[in-house]
């Protein structure tokens, strides 16, 4: 089951970076990677630079990609490359650990239209907060900015994933014309994000500060109670250096997608 | 209360597109799929258990990684007993760490004949891109390196690993930091980093003050200064004053896991003594040397001179005569022997060179023949070894060799050759640590450490998680010799071992039990006051307090 969400996913992701997917098993992907995703999900840097810079054109990369334990029918491997080694993918394996990260560059942007009449322009932004001290546990909040009336509004992102929109402007369409600044953008919409912060439970951070304040407390009253505390001074400074580095609480604020949204509506 | 921060990257990567969003909607939804499926939404859960492509860790483990982290706060000494998987648990820490962004730098030190084996582990089981230390530009071109000790305390490696910050340092068999003047502690000590582990089954081997050292290096003060330590908890070097109030000192840093305790079900062990009897000439060999060791302990004593080479002799006279007579050469070249006693041991190495037959060696082909199956002899010394391998092989018997001084390739090979083509494999003690041999369930003794735990980790080689089969353990001894008393010891009293073993607060020295065990022998008119004074000696064992909750 888990594994073939992962496999829908794959096939999204090929799809959308236009690869070329060839005839499989139904729990396999077989895929021909152009060449700058080849060189996002295969670890070879020394290879494209070499290739690059003997203006070679390489022949394209396969990949035979397998999401369960079954053997692939000899009939399809038999018509496999011999670059093309059946390969099980896991979640967390290498292979999908790429396949995340050019995913997660690939569509750090985007605009995209409803197919409506008249259009507003909005921007999208996700963010991801990360509350840390020792431990850490995240969050991500999704913001819509209405350009027209300036309003920032707090979103639910699952009820814009069944959503949708279009890569390109609707022919019909009239878009009304709105000046963006986005450095405005950023900034109203990441007071949003503080004020939402503000608003949540602040136990952990409290938690967190007190026994900072302990450790260090504690570790002063060690190295006061030694006879060479002179010599140890160093070693002193090191350990407190370590523990305020690693208990000190804090929020990271990740803004990590932004998209230009042309809606039917306004906010 | 806390820090606020703001990343700017994606400001920044628009602005180098001159403020022009582009990109497919389709894009950015998978992004965001990938973005929520990589995030961490509770503090306390493991997030990195379904990222493991090919690892299903056990329940202590999981309890394990999560107690070091939400508990230890990520400094903590991992001190399981053998067979239960610490390298899988400080996987798990480092993975968790990782997924959460916690940590991007580490540094994995273990010994030189481990650094493949971990690099490949955290690789295969865990999917952590981790490097083997290769030369001095490792350090910086990878965030996660394995490196062996003896290289990192070496210069140019010293001072560049000083010079940067780790948010993790694992160091395995960390019992080698047990000295705090040593350069293995110092170079730990020193390193500046986030969380720290510390791997070992044997936290203390000697001395209490060993904890003490471990224990200062994840958290100065945890068991007071040198001062108050002592007078608070040692009453002397191997017995704590108040063992609760130890434990729970050490509580809040240590897991400790315990066979018996965890969920894991190890198959059976089924343990046999077979007592041989040497012949004649064997035993006139044993009896010389035994009498010797007598008059030389009395002198030694008195003039206050080593009795080191005394024990390692009896011990090796029980193994093979083989075994002693390197042990013979150099005592022979001793120049502060008196001369009878040289002339002494001119004789016994006549008579060692001379035995016509060997009984546990034969014995060993016997059982060999009998098995027939996968096996693994241990044994303490080289030449027993040699010799071993010499006469398995020509009675028909494949048989390959195990040492620790091997490189690490070399150890694959002759673990590989054992698993595909030889029955035996002959191995010393120093081959234990790191191999997984569990393909295998039998294992004769051939000799037996005088220290428990040595005996323990033979075994742990084969009955850990993994061994699908029941484990037979066959210790050869000899009658009317120390070996005899030896394996009553061991075997028959292994309860005594365990319960004491386990137990962090009640120290077994080695090195001062072996001295105890001479001293039994040479000081005893006959078998009966040795297995009288033996008695007295477990019993003591057993009086310390080791009854845990």
């Amino acid at each position: 089951m888990k594994d073939k969400k992962l496999q829908e996913f794959c096939k999204r992701y090929f799809m959308l970076v236009d690869a070329t997917l060839h005839p499989a098993d139904d729990f396999a992907l077989s895929v021909e990677l152009p060449k700058e995703v080849d060189k996002e999900l295969t670890d070879r840097p020394f290879y494209w630079m070499w290739v690059e810079t003997l203006g070679e054109t390489p022949p394209p990369n396969f990949l035979y990609l397998l999401f369960d334990d079954l053997t692939p029918s000899p009939a399809l491997l038999s018509a496999l490359k011999d670059t093309q080694k059946p390969e099980r993918v896991l979640p967390g394996s290498y292979r999908m650990q790429k396949i995340y990260q050019s995913a997660k560059n690939r569509g750090m942007f985007a605009v995209a239209y409803e197919p409506s009449t008249h259009l507003w322009p909005h921007v999208l932004m996700n963010v991801k907060v990360s509350f840390i001290s020792d431990r850490q546990k995240d969050e991500l909040l999704s913001y819509l900015y209405f350009v027209h009336t300036n309003i920032v509004k707090k979103i639910d992102m699952n009820q814009w994933k069944g959503k949708k929109l279009l890569d390109h402007q609707p022919s019909e369409a009239k878009i009304i014309p709105l000046p963006i600044s986005f450095d405005h953008v950023f900034s109203a919409i990441l007071e949003e994000v503080q004020h939402e912060i503000n608003k949540r439970d602040q136990g952990w951070a409290q938690e967190a500060s007190q026994r900072l304040k302990k450790e260090l407390t504690e570790l002063n009253h060690y190295y006061e109670t030694m006879d060479n505390k002179e010599s140890l001074e160093a070693e002193r400074q090191l350990r407190k250096a370590e523990i305020t580095w690693r208990m000190s609480p804090r929020v990271e604020v990740n803004p990590f997608q932004l998209a230009l949204l042309y809606l039917s509506e306004g906010i | 209360m806390y820090n606020y921060q703001i990343h700017d990257q994606l400001r920044i990567k628009l602005k180098e597109r001159g403020d022009a969003v582009s990109g497919r909607w389709g894009l950015f939804m998978l992004a965001y799929e990938a973005e929520e499926d990589s995030i961490a939404v509770s503090f306390d859960d493991l997030a990195c258990l379904k990222l493991l492509p090919s690892v299903l860790p056990y329940t202590h483990q999981i309890e394990t990684a999560k107690r070091v982290i939400n508990e230890l706060h990520g400094r903590a000494l991992l001190a399981d007993e053998v067979g239960l998987g610490k390298t899988i648990e400080a996987g798990l820490v480092i993975k968790e760490y990782m997924v959460r962004g916690l940590v991007k730098k580490a540094l994995i030190l273990v010994p030189a004949s481990l650094v493949l084996q971990w690099t490949r582990e955290l690789n295969e089981k865990f999917a952590v891109n981790a490097f083997a230390q290769r030369n001095e530009w490792s350090w910086t071109n990878y965030d996660v390196v394995v490196a062996s000790m003896d290289t990192t305390k070496r210069e140019p490696h010293r001072s560049i690993v000083l010079g940067q910050d780790y948010d993790l340092v694992i160091v395995d068999e960390a019992h080698k930091l047990k000295n705090n003047r040593t350069g293995n502690w110092q170079l730990v000590n020193q390193i500046r980093k986030k969380y720290l582990l510390l791997v070992t089954a044997t936290p203390v081997q000697n001395d209490l003050k060993e904890v003490y050292n471990l224990i200062h290096l994840l958290r100065p003060g945890q068991l007071g200064n040198p001062t108050t330590f002592a007078s608070t908890h040692v009453l002397d070097k191997r017995t704590p004053k108040n063992p609760q109030a130890l434990r729970s000192a050490l509580h809040t840093l240590m897991v400790r896991n315990r066979r018996k305790e965890s969920q894991v079900d190890f198959t059976e062990r089924h343990v046999e003594a077979i007592m041989l009897r040497l012949s004649q000439e064997e035993m006139e060999l044993y009896d010389e040397v035994s009498g010797f060791i007598k008059e030389e302990y009395e002198y030694r004593s008195s003039n206050h001179r080593s009795l080191l080479p005394l024990i390692t002799l009896q011990r090796e006279i029980c193994s093979s005569s083989y075994a002693a007579l390197p042990t013979l050469e150099k005592m022979r070249k001793d120049p502060h022997l008196i001369s009878s006693a040289r002339e002494r041991l001119e004789h016994i190495y006549e008579m060692a060179q001379s035995v016509p037959g060997y009984t546990k060696v034969n014995q060993t082909i016997d059982l060999a023949k009998q098995i027939a199956d996968k096996l693994i002899v241990f044994t303490e010394y080289r030449a027993t070894q040699d010799f071993l391998l010499y006469m398995l092989r020509r009675s028909g018997i494949a048989a390959v060799p195990f040492r620790g001084g091997f490189k690490r390739g070399k150890k694959d090979w002759m673990k590989d050759l054992f698993e595909h083509r030889a029955q035996v494999l002959v191995a010393t003690e120093a081959g234990g640590e790191g191999i997984n041999l569990q393909f295998c369930n039998q294992v004769i003794n051939f000799d037996l450490p005088w220290n428990p735990m040595r005996v323990e980790q033979r075994i742990g080689r084969v009955h850990r998680l993994g061994q699908t089969r029941p484990v037979y353990i066959y210790n050869l001894a000899t009658k009317e010799t120390i070996e005899e008393h030896i394996v009553q010891l061991l075997q028959e009293k292994i309860q005594m071992f365990e319960a004491v073993i386990g137990e962090l607060d009640v120290i077994l020295g080695a090195k001062a039990f072996e001295k105890e065990l001479l001293q039994t022998f040479v000081e005893s008119r006959d078998q009966s006051e040795v297995k009288a004074r033996l008695n007295v000696l477990s019993k003591r064992v057993q009086r310390t307090p080791s009854n845990h909750k």
